[in-house]
């Protein structure tokens, strides 16, 4: 049993670092986002659960998500410490057709969508670089309200 | 070997061109990108929150006719699945309450909402949540307790997901989802407005539950509530397969109203 315990916190004591670095970078997208979704709220916005990923540079990643005819969208992706530019595309339909971008050199990308009728739209993130020229994580979250008639 | 280095190089220049290539008309996505199980699923109130974008709904009627139907405050069940479908569609029928401003229909949802999720998840934070989203309710702060409703949403999936129980989350889902369908078509049939159908269009999604639906474990798969969801996404998907820029037909909605109709009261009375 004490064999066990200290192999356990042998391990645990060489894990520590890099799960520190992964909780540090997950915690850093996070702050970002909630930095931008708490705007939000303040200015009216209902702020749906997001999503929390990682991606090298260079690398995409595609989120299909259903958007209400009658709603407006904000559509934010917010990268960690190592992420130097994060971009968000929006592509709508069966064939994926392209909407909206915001690709300025920035970690976080915002993007505003008022759909014309319900429709799926795919929601890109694109860790365009990072500052290590490794991976870097983020938030992909949306808000959302009623449209002006 | 030689031949391996511009290769290399090649690899190293492709990985680094960022993925909207500047003054470049951007590219539709590739059929390999669109498939993909990333799906962030809209929840009940976006549905609601939206229905007023379209039309004038008057959503104090719409909490009457939820608490005029006795199923809508059962809490005994029998199996997980109707428990997590059901506890879908009463945290649907709160978000309702919350656009009319109705405490006592929230109360009523809340109640349920809380045996349900307690039998599900046993996560004793959510007792003190509800009371929360309650007191609130009482004191007419409905933004936030919109977010705390939410997060009592989330925290249920979430504690689901953590005891790897994803039928009850697919269920619960469903369930939130087709409520949310219900309530739609029966605003949208008070009153029928062509344009404001648009808003039901969503074949893609409808396809998406059913592959959800078909993917659960023989327990849950063989209820009979879910075969007869299965048996009816088809007819869901094809009625909401609103073609771009048209509308519903008034005697399409009220076929789907119907549809939407038998499967929460499959679902309501199951066992």
């Amino acid at each position: 049993m004490k064999r066990l315990i200290l192999s356990a916190l042998a391990a645990g004591s060489l894990l520590a670092a890099p799960v520190a670095h992964l909780l540090a970078s997950q915690l850093g997208a996070k702050v970002t986002a909630l930095a931008i979704m708490k705007a939000l709220a303040d200015s009216g916005w209902t702020i749906r659960d997001g999503s929390i990923d990682e991606l090298g540079q260079g690398e995409s990643k595609v989120y299909p998500v259903t958007l209400y005819y009658g709603n407006t969208y904000k559509i934010v992706a917010a990268g960690d410490e190592d992420a130097a530019d994060v971009d968000i595309g929006v592509y709508y339909g069966p064939e994926g057709k392209f909407l909206i971008k915001d690709d300025d050199n920035s970690n976080v990308a915002v993007v505003t969508v008022t759909p014309g009728y319900t429709d799926q739209f795919y929601i890109k993130v694109v860790m365009a670089k990072t500052k290590t020229g490794g991976t870097a994580h983020f938030v992909v979250q949306y808000a959302s309200k009623t449209k002006s008639k | 070997m030689q031949r391996t280095a511009p290769l290399l190089a090649a690899l190293a220049l492709a990985a680094a061109v960022p993925a909207f290539a500047a003054n470049e008309p951007p590219k539709a996505l590739t059929p390999a990108e669109m498939k993909t199980d990333n799906y962030i699923l809209p929840p009940p109130e976006e549905v609601f929150m939206a229905l007023r974008g379209v039309s004038t709904i008057d959503f104090g009627k719409l909490c009457a006719a939820i608490a005029k139907d006795p199923s809508t405050s059962k809490s005994k069940f029998t199996t997980d699945g109707a428990k997590a479908a059901n506890l879908g569609m009463r945290v649907a029928d709160a978000f309702v309450a919350v656009q009319a401003r109705d405490a006592n229909a929230l109360r009523r949802a809340s109640d349920v909402i809380e045996i349900l999720s307690l039998e599900l998840s046993a996560d004793l934070s959510l007792k003190n949540k509800i009371a929360v989203a309650n007191k609130l309710a009482e004191e007419a702060k409905w933004t936030e307790l919109r977010t705390i409703l939410e997060s009592v949403r989330v925290d249920v999936l979430d504690e689901m997901k953590a005891n790897k129980d994803k039928d009850s989350v697919t269920l619960a889902t469903v369930g939130g989802w087709l409520r949310g369908l219900n309530i739609a078509t029966m605003a949208l049939s008070e009153t029928y407005e062509p344009d404001a159908t648009k808003l039901l269009r969503q074949p893609q999604l409808v396809a998406y539950l059913k592959k959800q639906l078909e993917g659960l474990g023989p327990k849950s798969r063989d209820l009979p509530f879910v075969k007869k969801m299965v048996g009816q996404m088809d007819a869901v998907a094809k009625l909401t397969d609103i073609p771009e820029g048209s509308t519903m037909s008034q005697d399409d909605l009220k076929k789907l109203n119907q549809v939407s109709n038998e499967l929460i009261a499959a679902v309501a009375n199951a066992a």
